[in-house]
This record gives C-alpha cells, structure tokens and sequence, in this order.
C-alpha cells in the first residue's frame, strides 16, 4: 500500500495543501502531523479578535469539526516532528514513531523569537498559539500596565487591542522608527504617530537595560536608566522558521528554499508557509515571507506540485494588519526601490505609498483603502516577472 | 469557454477584492456570493486575487478544476 502524503505541520499552509489535494482528487492516504493539541486554526485574531475577548478559541478553526474525518485527513494532535530521514522517506516524531511518506510537506511554520532578560519570568510573553493569546489576555485589565518590546506588526496590533481594553501602554522599539525596515523612516513614524495618538507610550530608539522584578516583571529599565512599571510583558521581536528538526537532513535547517511549486532540493520533499523560503523572481533570490497569504498560496501550490499540475501564477506577497479598525494592506517588496510616491492624506489616514524601482512600481502600502488592493495587485503584477 | 466559480464560505473572509476585479459575478456582504458568470478571465482572476484562496473555479464544459 501506498505511504501517501504526509503533512509535518498543523497550520494554515498544511490545511490548505490538504483541501487542495482532496478537491482536485487525490485520494490516498493523507495524514498531519500537529504539534498542537487542536485541529488547525486561524492565527491572524491571535492579537486582535482573541486576545480583545470578541472571539473565543473554538471559532478560529479553519474547518467544522468533521472536515477531517469527512475528507479522509488523519490528524496526530499534540505530535512533533523530530527528524527527517529523507534518504528512507521517513518522518520520525518526537516519540520516536517513524512514518512513511511518498510526498511530504514541510509546513512547522515559526517561532517567536525570544527575548532572553525575559526567561524565567512569568507575566513575559510571546505570541504564536490560541494558548499565548489567552494566557495574555488574562493579564490585561483596564489600567493595567503592558510593555510591548519591538515595534513590528504583532507588537503594534496588541498595543493596539490592549489599549482598546483601557490598558496603559508602552512600546520599546531599538529603531527610530517602527517598522523601518519594511516601510522606511517617514512612514514607520506615521506609524508611531497613529498610536501616540491613541494613547501608547512610543519610546523609540530605545533599548531594554533590564527587566526587574521577583518571578514577574514588575518594572522594566531602558537605556538611560528610565523605569516604566509593568504588568505584563510581550515580546515582538520577530520570527524564526520552526526547522531545526531538520538538522542532518540534507535541507537547510533555518528555513527550506523552494521554488513555485513548493518543491525542495530534495525529491518528494516540499515546504510552505513560515517554513519555505519561496523564490522571489525581481529580487533573484529566496526571501522569507511569514504571512497568511503566502501559507495559503504556498499550500495550494505545493499541493498542485505534488499531483503534477502546474503551479498558479505567481503574485506579489500581501499582507493586512487591522489597528484601531483601520485596515492596512502592504504588497510587494521594497528591497532596491529608489522612490517612493505618497497618495491621499496620511493625515486623514487614507492613503497609498508606492515603492518604485526605475520608474515601475514594487511595493506599495494601502491605508484605509482596502478595495484599492485589487488595482494595485494588477500594477504590480507586471513588474514581478510573472506570466 | 465557461467558468464556474465557487466560493468557500468557511475560508471566505470578506477581503471584498472578487467584487473589486469581477463586480458582475461577486457581492460581498458577511461572505462573497457567486451573483452571475461573467467574463472567464476575470472569474479567474478574482480567485487568484483572493487573499483567502476561497475561490474555486471550474470549466463549466467538462467540468475539471481550474483553479486553484
């Protein structure tokens, strides 16, 4: 009998790579291995809609309850993959059970990167599971304190869902600005701008002296010597690939290159989601791409792949954030670009920037515009070396 | 050439960008709805654009998925 196809993963790309399968008719065995204990689930209302208490764990699934046993998918909840015996077509979990594969996909997604001062305190957060999310929304209560470190986009939505609780708000960021790297200093500071104004404490070019306290983090010292008392803590200092079981496989294991089809450079081998590193045509090169949009069109192209069918054609990465109800969409990459053109009032909050590189655009960021995203997609589309 | 889109209203997040690409075939309201045919390009394209990957289209002819 056949080993079939074996998901080590227990996200949104592994989900949607099996729901590409069945629809396009593969029908043989089919397992996922999830590291958590739940079915997978939807991580974007981690820092909003569930950490705000509007939702509750139960209506992130990505499916009703009995998609799986419907559809013939094997869920091995609360299993980890440990190791990849590629040469033997063999995932071994950390249990030590080895299960065969014909295909596999590579979908761990990441990890948070941890804030060291932080171990051993235990009011100090993360934020990747329902379970984060909960366990930090237990520690915010109006008038409460909470210190956001790093500025990135998770930081900024829990600034924002906390302050909307009444929490007292502190976000330490080392850059001047939040997200310059992606946005740039005068759009970063737009940035900072639009949660100054509601309330949050923004100290830039800031760093953490020390964290202070007896079991929790009762005040935190910054560069200069200034002490902001705190409540809870939640570190926001970015994401790593969850990879590292693949140390000795032959595949790197600090994040998996791929190119459209989800395909490693190992046969029968694929990756999506945080895990891959897709190929990025403009740039020439494999970039990281840690958001929702890209898990689903790396799983349903990795599906594709795997039955033999072309992959879709290839689009600008996206993403979306919500703060304060106003939605803000980013396309594209702005690594290279030598302007940058601004539309619409940053003031009123409705506008568009985009990045250009020779006079094309590369990028662009839509603020409370979300039905510009379509149009900007198609300008985009041209200059991505797409067919 | 016929396209049929289908719209998976469990993964179907209400981006709006169907309606924005393919006004004749999508409503967006809590969900998308399918509301007519449309030009086959655009029924395809709108499922590309969906952030959600929501949209599946088939050949109306013979049937087979197109997308995704």
């Amino acid at each position: 009998m056949s080993a079939g196809i074996l998901i080590a993963g227990g996200g949104l790309a592994g989900q949607r790579c099996c729901e590409t399968l069945r629809a396009r008719g593969y029908d043989g065995p089919l397992r996922m291995v999830c590291a958590e204990a739940h079915p997978p689930y939807d991580r974007p209302p981690l820092s909003k809609e569930l950490l705000a208490g509007k939702l509750e764990r139960e209506a992130l699934t990505l499916r009703p309850p009995r998609w799986h046993e419907d559809n013939g998918v094997e869920l091995l909840l609360g299993r980890v993959a440990a190791r990849l015996d590629a040469a033997a077509r063999a995932l071994v979990l950390e249990d030590g059970e080895r299960l065969a594969y014909d295909q596999l996909l590579i979908a761990t997604g990441s990890a948070p990167r941890r804030l060291p001062a932080a171990d051993g305190f235990e009011n100090a957060y993360t934020l990747r599971t329902a379970t984060d999310s909960e366990r930090l929304r237990a520690e915010l209560r109006p008038g409460g304190r909470l210190v956001v470190v790093g500025a990135g986009f998770i930081g900024l939505e829990v600034a924002a869902t906390a302050r909307a609780l009444g929490v007292e708000v502190t976000v330490v960021e080392a850059a001047a600005a939040p997200l310059e790297a992606v946005l740039g200093a005068d759009l970063g500071r737009w940035f900072a701008e639009l949660h100054s104004d509601q309330g949050v404490d923004m100290r830039l070019a800031t760093g953490l002296e020390e964290l202070r306290g007896n079991g929790r983090v009762e005040e935190v010292v910054l560069t200069g010597g200034e002490r902001v008392p705190c409540d809870a803590l939640l570190a926001g200092i970015g994401v790593r690939p969850a990879t590292a079981w693949l140390e000795g496989s032959g595949l790197p294991a600090d994040g998996v290159p791929v190119d459209a089809g989800g395909r490693t450079a190992v046969p029968g081998v694929f990756a999506a989601g945080d895990a891959a590193l897709p190929f990025d045509a403009r740039l020439g090169s494999h970039v990281r791409s840690e958001h929702w949009e890209a898990a689903v069109r790396g799983g349903q192209a990795a599906a594709r792949a795997m039955l033999g069918l072309e992959p879709g054609r290839a689009l600008p990465p996206s993403f979306w954030s919500d703060q304060y109800g106003l939605r803000i969409q980013h396309l594209g990459r702005s690594a290279g670009a030598d302007a940058v053109t601004l539309d619409g009032d940053p003031a009123a909050r409705d506008f568009a920037a985009v990045w250009q590189r020779d006079g094309r655009p590369v990028a662009a960021l839509l603020v409370g515009r979300p039905h510009a995203l379509p149009e900007m997609r198609k300008r985009l589309v041209g200059d991505e070396g797409s067919t | 050439m016929r396209y049929l889109p289908q719209v998976d209203q469990y993964a179907c997040s209400a981006h709006g960008d169907c309606e924005a690409v393919a006004p004749d075939t999508f409503r967006v309201g809590e969900v998308a709805e399918v509301i007519g045919e449309g030009d086959p390009e655009r029924v395809l394209e709108a499922a590309r654009a969906c952030p959600a990957g929501a949209i599946a289209v088939f050949d109306a002819d013979s049937g087979e998925q197109v997308y995704p």
